[in-house]
């Protein structure tokens, strides 16, 4: 009789607890899985356009795709990519640390701001008017550089392919630093002030106290930025699909082609679903395992339930 | 004490000018959309614009419906943001702060999907809902956002910060988890609700694609494909009203920021993102 | 408590309610896909019957798109075009039950746009389809069974495809081609003067257009300006360039046969190299702003800083030129001749479109087909293609432009239309293809782009392109 009642009621706390999270399990199954499902199955088949006939191949595509010298390439500049995009996240906690230095107040507020602007501001407009801004003509980054040179420098950032990284690499720092610097101010405003005022006491300079205490810190608001910047990186699209006039060739020269514009290029570009679908499983794998090491060492698996 | 205020000026003046270099290319777009003379040729740079006139805004709200496309936009995203922020705030706390079975299985099991592009399920994904006869209509662009991870993710590092004895001490006056959860949680939880919504709403507002394959209808688009909409309807690349048109759909969202931006820092200053 | 209940109930049947659309409605998605799917639409009564109300559903990029159903108005020339009212009230005239819904959508991402349009079996006509075979029906049985439109065209939308036993050496239509985008020469004729350059006739050749781009690129003896000599197709679409030079020198490099697997691909050869290696011989004289594709800011302007351009929009130019008062200083030429081949001494100028094709899942083919043949031929239509700035396909609409333009403009367009072979498409030829072979287009101009800024050279050109369409070649089941 008792135990029923447990089992009972427990059974009760269980549903409580499910009715919070059966909602975005299903949705999540349904308009997640099922349809990743799909992708995975494609994989496995020979099929152009999804919808129009298809052949089981088995590996026939991964094989392809991983003997495939422009994926190669793709995955080799979207890691690329990813890695010089992380300059966003110094850059960040060096302006978070100014600004923060100020105390707080309108000032703080207004920078606060302010810098974060162009996080809002984004799409084909501001591609527009970079196009202007890194063209190698007398545009106005290579002006600038003329003149702090003293030479003439024409350096096509978006049209010569072995400059293209860096100019989409300008392309995505400004657009990001807003949010590292928001993220590091956040946590620099977090630190105890105590420890502070105990290294003052024991006569450590600002300069000091910042690299002896506030940079050691900050180290898991650094991992953490730099785990969501590599996950944002393999997924960049939008702003390297414009800059190549609406096509996911990646130009100049598929220097900006990324994983995510190979996978679009066969979906839908010169289709071939079956390619595309295991593009699509390799850099799921792929990020599943950044996450993974990411979980593991945030000690994810070590926590127990609570 | 003068040097510290030395300091803080030189600090400020840095700030400012790196500010500066950083929104030249935002305020350059701004004053091309004011600029009559921005067409096909661009104009040299300059603060001002070389021939002052609204032109440019008065053209884009004649050719493309912008006023139906503002509400459309703002419905969608207003009832997804609502949506995926109450669904992300209820997973948050069951992952936060419930005892059920499988929790961490399910929690591998959302953020999991984080990692899976959405260009990638896009066309099987498209299939279902023609299955479901939902296509052209919103409901492809809001059944999404039942499950909204990442914010999922950020309301439990969140939510686990609230001390366990608020919600014991409710326990014990016989409230429900549910009760608990709307009474207490959700109050407490006000700068997380705020940054969640901004993150969300700037999502929604960009959101290209999948509105441009499943919304037909030119009456139940959205903002960001009429934006395409607007630049296909010109032979050339016409900066001015280009730009205009980039302004106009930019607009709530910053004035959204400006509202919300205090406690995205805080939200994210109490949240568990240092673990 | 009792609000947080009511609430879980409703979440709860809505989350039930989901999920259970979702296990009812997979299982006959498999079935619905595939070719079940094109035998249950063949089946659909085949007469095009005007009594029975039905709606055609239009879907895709393109004219209808650009002027929108009331019209647009252009920035700089001020011209106002006539929107697509103009041909639903001229349909509804001569097929008053068949409505017509018609979804515009823009260039961007648009063969995402007509896959899924033509998934949702929701979609009639597709506007620019032809290209993705798979979801466009084949019209050659209806061309057959209509002799009147024999030779009437200057172009049709001619693929190649292996699917249903089809020889992929011969071409199928698979799309009614209604405006063309013939590739001109748009010269400056105040430049040439000026360097006291003669200037060329419509009879030249590769070697000319270099010679006269030449010439005329540095500072101008009489302005002072610098001038460049040409701007080919903008380096985004190098690959266009490819084209034109290579079908110019005649130099093959597919040789198709019966189906895909067969058909033999050689770019690696020293032909294809001096293709490249003429393409680049003009990139000298080209303005340093050509690679970022923003060197055609002044042209056909007052201020004009370049002697030859290619275009594919000719009209626009046109009016460009028209507003500014400038049609007596420029002039319009068809692209050099072909140098050998059996089309020796034709224009290599080859031509772009806006087609419409009838989407395979269409339940309504026939009134489709009716539709699209309409658009294709109809004197209203055709009057409408011109007043909105369009060079018509169709050869009797021709005259509307030849009212609308002056005569030397006029001619060149003409030569161009009528030199066309109705056997060649620019997506699929001897010297190209833009659909079957993988990333080929794409390769092309990548390398283009790298031979430019010397990245390349024209042999390595040349092995890369072949690389990768041994690759896609190798990958066929």
């Amino acid at each position: 009789m008792k135990t029923k009642k447990i089992t009972k009621e427990r059974l009760k706390t269980e549903l409580v607890w499910y009715s919070f999270i059966i909602l975005s399990l299903v949705t999540l199954l349904v308009l997640t899985y099922l349809p990743m499902l799909t992708s995975v199955k494609y994989s496995f088949y020979d099929v152009s356009v999804l919808g129009y006939g298809e052949t089981f191949s088995g590996f026939k595509n991964y094989s392809l795709i991983l003997q495939n010298p422009a994926f190669h390439r793709s995955v080799g500049n979207t890691v690329v990519l990813a890695l010089m995009s992380l300059l966003s996240i110094p850059m960040g906690f060096v302006l978070a640390s100014l600004i923060n230095g100020l105390g707080k107040g309108k000032t703080q507020s207004f920078f606060r701001v302010g810098y974060y602007l162009p996080n809002i501001v984004t799409g084909v407009s501001v591609i527009l008017v970079f196009q202007v801004v890194l063209k190698s003509n007398e545009g106005l980054l290579n002006n600038v550089l003329s003149t702090f040179t003293t030479q003439p420098v024409s350096i096509g950032w978006l049209s010569d392919s072995n400059f293209a990284k860096f100019g989409a690499t300008i392309i995505s720092v400004w657009g990001n630093l807003g949010y590292a610097m928001l993220i590091n101010l956040a946590n620099l405003q977090s630190i105890p002030s105590e420890i502070y005022e105990a290294a003052e006491v024991d006569g450590a300079t600002p300069i000091k106290a910042w690299i002896h205490i506030t940079i050691p810190q900050m180290v898991p608001c650094f991992s953490f930025l730099l785990i969501t910047n590599i996950i944002g990186g393999l997924a960049r699209f939008t702003d390297l699909f414009i800059l190549g006039g609406n096509t996911s060739a990646g130009r100049p020269g598929g220097t900006l082609q990324t994983i995510l514009m190979f996978i679009y290029q066969f979906s839908f570009e010169t289709p071939q679903y079956g390619i595309a679908s295991a593009g699509a499983m390799i850099l799921f794998a792929i990020t599943l395992a950044i996450t993974m090491v990411n979980l593991k060492l945030t000690g994810f698996f070590k926590k127990d339930e609570r | 004490m003068k040097m510290k205020k030395v300091r803080k000026g030189i600090t400020i003046f840095f700030l400012v000018i790196l500010l500066a270099v950083i929104l030249i290319p935002l305020y350059w777009a701004v004053v091309l959309s004011f600029d009559r003379a921005a067409t096909t040729t661009l104009p040299p740079f300059s603060l001002t614009p070389k021939e002052f006139s609204l032109f440019n805004y008065e053209y884009a709200f004649k050719t493309i419906p912008l006023v139906r496309l503002y509400i459309n936009t703002i419905i969608v995203t207003v009832t997804n943001t609502f949506i995926s922020v109450f669904t992300a705030m209820m997973c948050g706390y069951a992952f936060a702060k419930g005892k059920f079975a499988l929790k961490k299985v399910w929690f591998l099991f959302m953020l999991a999907v984080m990692m899976i592009p959405f260009e990638s399920r896009m066309v099987p994904l498209f299939i279902q809902y023609r299955n479901w006869g939902l296509l052209d209509t919103w409901a492809p662009l809001i059944f999404g956002s039942f499950a909204y991870v990442y914010g999922t993710f950020f309301a439990k590092q969140n939510i686990e910060t609230i001390p366990d004895s608020l919600r014991e001490s409710a326990f014990l006056d016989g409230a429900g988890e549910w009760t608990i959860f709307l009474r207490i949680i959700i109050p407490l939880s006000k700068p997380l609700i705020a940054t969640l919504s901004i993150l969300q709403v700037l999502s929604n507002w960009n959101n290209y694609l999948w509105p441009l394959v499943t919304i037909k209808s030119t009456e139940k688009q959205l903002i960001s494909v009429g934006v395409a909409m607007f630049n296909a309807q010109q032979d050339n690349i016409y900066y001015g009203p280009r730009m205009a048109v980039a302004v106009i759909s930019a607009i709530p969202l910053t004035i959204m920021f400006l509202i919300l931006q205090k406690n995205i820092v805080q939200s994210i200053a109490v949240s568990g993102i240092k673990q | 408590m009792k609000l947080a209940k009511r609430m879980m109930a409703v979440l709860l049947s809505l989350s039930l309610t989901l999920s259970l659309a979702a296990c009812g409605d997979s299982a006959p998605k498999e079935s619905s896909s595939g070719t079940s799917e094109k035998e249950a639409s063949a089946n659909v009564s085949e007469v095009a019957n005007d009594e029975e109300p039905i709606t055609l559903k239009l879907v895709g990029p393109g004219l209808f798109t650009t002027v929108g159903e009331t019209g647009s108005m252009d920035l700089v020339t001020g011209l106002e075009r006539p929107g697509y009212q103009v041909v639903v009230e001229r349909w509804n005239e001569l097929h008053p039950n068949v409505k017509l819904e018609i979804e515009t959508s823009p260039w961007d991402n648009w063969k995402a746009v007509l896959q899924t349009a033509a998934l949702s079996n929701d979609v009639d006509v597709l506007l620019h389809g032809s290209s993705i075979t798979a979801i466009a029906e084949p019209i050659g049985k209806w061309l057959d069974e209509d002799p009147s439109l024999d030779g009437k065209f200057s172009m049709l939308a001619m693929r190649r495809t292996e699917e249903n036993g089809g020889d992929f050496s011969k071409y199928i239509p698979y799309g009614l081609t209604i405006t063309a985008n013939p590739l001109l020469m748009v010269l400056d004729k105040e430049i040439f003067n000026n360097y006291g350059v003669t200037l060329p006739d419509g009879n030249w050749s590769l070697e000319d257009v270099r010679k006269v781009a030449e010439s005329t690129t540095g500072i101008d003896p009489v302005t002072g300006k610098q001038t460049y000599g040409i701007s080919m197709l903008g380096a985004g679409s190098a690959n266009k360039n490819y084209i034109w030079v290579s079908r110019a020198m005649d130099v093959p490099a597919i040789d198709f046969g019966p189906t895909l697997k067969e058909t033999k691909v050689n770019y690696n050869t020293p032909e294809t190299a001096a293709v490249f290696d003429y393409i680049n011989s003009l990139y000298p004289f080209s303005s340093p702003d050509y690679l970022e594709g923003l060197d055609m800011e002044t042209s056909a302007t007052a201020d004009s800083n370049l002697a030859m351009f290619i275009t594919e929009s000719s009209y626009d130019v046109y009016n460009k030129l028209q507003a500014g008062d400038l049609l007596d200083r420029f002039m319009f030429l068809p692209l050099p001749n072909i140098e050998k081949g059996e089309n020796a001494g034709n224009t290599s100028s080859h031509m772009g479109d806006w087609n419409m094709a009838v989407c395979n899942t269409s339940e309504n083919k026939e009134m489709a087909w009716e539709f699209i043949k309409f658009m294709a031929t109809d004197p209203v239509v055709q009057e409408w293609l011109v007043e909105s700035n369009n060079i018509p396909n169709y050869l009797d609409g021709l005259s509307y432009l030849e009212e609308a333009m002056e005569p030397a403009y006029y001619t060149a367009i003409e030569q161009v239309l009528k030199q066309q072979p109705l056997e060649f498409s620019a997506s699929t030829n001897v010297y190209y293809d833009s659909g079957n072979f993988g990333t080929l287009a794409n390769d092309l101009t990548t390398v283009i782009n790298e031979i430019f800024v010397g990245n390349m050279t024209s042999q390595q050109a040349a092995e890369f392109v072949q690389k990768n369409a041994d690759d896609f070649m190798k990958g066929l089941q």
